[in-house]
């Protein structure tokens, strides 16, 4: 696993937050929800397959 | 790497043009309030001096008025000259109709356009002074509504170019 993904994770979390705080304070709260949803996806996107990984692998280790 | 961060800067530009752009939306409909207010006193004062023929009165606005507000007034001119409707207002309304994709206008400010087209078939003089009186002054409380909301535009539109680039930046690299 690349550290660098960890890197990138938080650095999308930043940025949606700020984005967040902006469209909030613009009055804009429904954009600034699809921001949150779609910065969540993204992420979700790049967790799924180290997610599966980490599963195949307790299912190998236990024999399952 | 190099062409990396190349790519980067540009990615990050072109979002905050985009951004810029978007905001210029409110500015262009402000500019486009202001030269449609400028027609209706023209229009009031063409009427209080004389009764001249109201192609005369369209074609002195279109010349003295920019952009598409202009370009109104000049086919409601060319349309008065040609005689071939019944009212003013019909006039009026077909040159807005053929010209509305080039105006930045809402729902408020086509209300107040619509409303001087029905202003152009009172009877007497003092009407329809009377009403483009108030459609000035309806223009007056949008404008100063309208002049607050371009401002956070500006600012809430660029902010959120930077970041969605800066966003994208991260996502692709």
């Amino acid at each position: 696993m690349d550290i660098n993904i960890v890197f990138q994770i938080a650095a999308v979390g930043i940025l949606v937050a700020v984005l967040n705080q902006v469209l909030m304070r613009a009055g804009r709260e429904e954009q600034a929800m699809l921001t949150t949803l779609a910065g969540l996806v993204v992420v979700l996107f790049w967790v799924i397959q180290y997610i599966d990984r980490l599963f195949t692998t307790v299912q190998t280790l236990f024999r399952l | 790497m190099t062409i990396k961060l190349i790519g980067a800067a540009a990615i990050i530009i072109s979002s905050w043009v985009a951004g810029i752009m978007f905001s210029m939306k409110s500015a262009y409909r402000l500019e486009d309030l202001e030269e449609f207010k400028k027609a209706v006193s023209i229009f009031s004062d063409s009427i209080s001096l004389s009764a001249p023929p109201i192609s005369e009165i369209f074609k002195d606005i279109s010349k003295r008025v920019n952009g598409p507000v202009a370009m109104i007034f000049d086919d409601a001119g060319k349309m008065a000259e040609g005689k071939n409707y019944p009212s003013a207002e019909e006039i009026f309304k077909n040159a807005v109709d053929k010209n509305i994709k080039n105006l930045y206008f809402e729902a408020g400010e086509m209300d107040c356009l619509y409303s001087f087209g029905k202003n152009l078939d009172l009877e007497y003089s003092h009407e329809q002074k009377n009403g483009a009186s108030i459609i000035i002054s309806n223009i007056n409380l949008n404008q100063k509504a309208l002049k607050e909301q371009a401002e956070k535009d500006k600012r809430l539109y660029s902010s959120a170019g930077v970041l969605c680039g800066i966003l994208m930046c991260v996502i692709l690299f």
